[in-house]
């Protein structure tokens, strides 16, 4: 799973996909903020490839294949529903997210302003930052799993929900404030590092998957001459589907493909990512998404989640989801090396942004001391293994945060003019807070919540429908508003 | 002339990344041992000539 991003305020938020998002938005620079990207400034095809597959091979990749696990998935239900949920992402950022993206060419941020006004935005941005202070914890808990391995402390288990040693503490704390640190000092250089880190990390995952499944054939004594031998041996030890483990929501083929369609959602649907592909030439430059989804969201997860599947083929009570000794166990100091930066290369412009958004709320504080102060409570998050154990609901619960936001995008470009209505009203009217964008958004929550905790629908499937009611709230508000300001000015 | 030769060395040490534990897999290496050793030695190397041509071409 890739950092999100999202809105940011626009004090200094350029992003070019030449480079990394995370590293683009930190070049100060006021370059098409509040102006569509001209003819001259649009990128080719092969700038959005690098990015995405770099970008989705994260540290969250080594705790959601390993919970896929967790979740009691079987072989088929994982392969197809990973096939056809990348799928409908990739076709979610070429159909929803870049067609818009092309045409209007602005950022995320200006592009809700627009519709929302400046308040509701900010509301939005400290809403991001929370949640992507959240992100970044699960990327310090990660890594500071590979600093088990060198001291001898208590780990948190599967169903850990607090902090379970003083040795976990410190070593979260360690590993985050130096995180922090650098992301308020020396963002820029561990961007660029972590594009240098890439192509190694992508094959490491790679080996990661080869060698667990050797491991897997020399204790089962499997002899896989062909595809079907292969399948066989998934099917007969490693995903083998059954009940999930204890506390674990057990997985299915949609809940496969849904997790993977959405937990980029708040990217595609929820249109975070209006501001990378402004620099598109054409809106088909967003099937260069395939390679990061299959890359990262195909490749490294199941990779990761047979790494898993042998430790519990070796004890089945050994349930811990601990990337570190996991990667250990198989790739050695290159797998441990490899937990360490995937975790810290995600958290550094996750904590990044956060920042960021939390900036556009205390503008006194500079951007070194919000990233900084961001940085200690992504730390303080990440010592809570809660997050990291179940991210697979957390990644649903981010994407169905941001949803609502993405359809009245969505519905604000391509139908209200057709309906009779002003699009870009908070602009028109002159208006800091557009009531039907943010009813549109609270309302929907709302429903979607109470959906999920009166036992419904579960969080994994509720933002489909969520995105539709979210549209219909917004056009029906914004009738009523619109027709009831007319009367009033006429 | 460094450049080049940094990005050849850099293309070998992915290749030595990966090729070993794709070795292992067809059982043509045995040794777990090994394959790690490998691993961490490409890594090192990767580390050190990748950003000798990386660093500039990211900014």
């Amino acid at each position: 799973m890739a950092e999100p991003q999202g809105a940011q305020q626009s004090s200094g938020n350029h992003e070019t996909p030449s480079v990394p998002k995370h590293e683009a938005q930190q070049q100060s620079s006021d370059e098409f903020e509040r102006q569509p990207v001209p003819e001259h400034a649009l990128l080719k095809f092969k700038s959005f490839i690098g990015m995405y597959a770099g970008e989705h091979c994260a540290g969250t990749e080594l705790m959601i294949g390993p919970l896929f696990v967790a979740a009691g998935v079987s072989v088929f239900d994982l392969i197809t529903g990973l096939l056809l949920g990348n799928a409908l992402a990739v076709l979610s950022w070429m159909l929803m997210c870049a067609p818009i993206a092309t045409r209007a060419r602005l950022t995320l941020y200006y592009q809700l302003e627009r519709i929302c006004g400046r308040h509701l935005v900010t509301l939005y941005n400290l809403a991001n930052g929370i949640m992507f202070c959240f992100l970044a914890g699960a990327m310090i808990t990660v890594s500071a799993t590979a600093v088990g391995v060198w001291f001898d402390f208590p780990m948190p288990g599967l169903t850990d929900l607090y902090p379970n040693s003083i040795g976990w503490v410190l070593a979260v704390a360690a590993v985050g404030g130096v995180i922090a640190i650098v992301a308020a000092c020396g963002y820029q250089v561990v961007a660029k590092f972590a594009n240098i880190a890439a192509p190694w990390m992508v094959l490491v995952f790679l080996a990661f998957g080869l060698i667990g499944l050797r491991q897997f054939m020399n204790v089962s004594e499997a002899e896989v001459r062909n595809v079907g031998d292969l399948w066989a041996l998934a099917n007969n030890h490693i995903w083998k589907g059954g009940d999930p483990l204890p506390g674990q929501v057990k997985f299915t083929f949609w809940h496969v493909t849904f997790f993977a369609w959405f937990c980029n959602m708040a990217m595609h649907i929820g249109m975070s990512d209006l501001s990378v592909f402004r620099y598109a030439k054409k809106s088909w430059f967003a099937v260069a998404s395939a390679a990061g989804m299959y890359v990262g969201h195909f490749m490294a997860w199941i990779s990761a989640s047979i790494l898993f599947a042998y430790q519990l083929h070796l004890n089945p009570g050994d349930t811990n989801v601990l990337p570190g000794p996991m990667a250990y166990k198989a790739a050695g100091l290159a797998g441990l090396v490899c937990v360490i930066i995937a975790g810290w290369t995600t958290a550094n412009p996750t904590i990044y942004r956060a920042g960021l958004a939390f900036q556009a709320i205390v503008h006194k504080w500079s951007r070194f001391t919000v990233t900084l102060v961001t940085g200690a409570l992504a730390t303080v998050a990440g010592m809570f293994p809660a997050v990291a154990m179940k991210l697979l609901g957390f990644v649903a619960l981010y994407g169905m945060l941001l949803m609502p936001m993405g359809a009245v995008i969505f519905v604000d470009f391509w139908f209200m003019k057709k309906l009779g209505l002003q699009s870009n009203y908070a602009q028109i009217s002159k208006s800091p807070f557009n009531l039907a964008a943010g009813l549109a958004w609270f309302v929907t929550l709302a429903v979607c919540w109470w959906l999920v905790q009166t036992g419904r629908i579960q969080i994994y499937f509720v933002s489909l429908p969520g995105w539709f009611f979210a549209a219909v709230v917004y056009v029906l508000i914004s009738y009523l508003i619109q027709k009831r300001n007319c009367a009033l000015s006429s | 002339m460094l450049k080049k030769i940094a990005q050849i060395v850099s293309w070998i040490c992915l290749a030595v990344l990966i090729l070993p534990s794709a070795l292992y897999l067809t059982g043509s290496i045995s040794s777990l041992q090994s394959v790690k050793l490998a691993m961490i030695v490409a890594t090192v190397v990767w580390f050190i000539s990748a950003p000798l041509y990386m660093w500039k071409e990211n900014g």
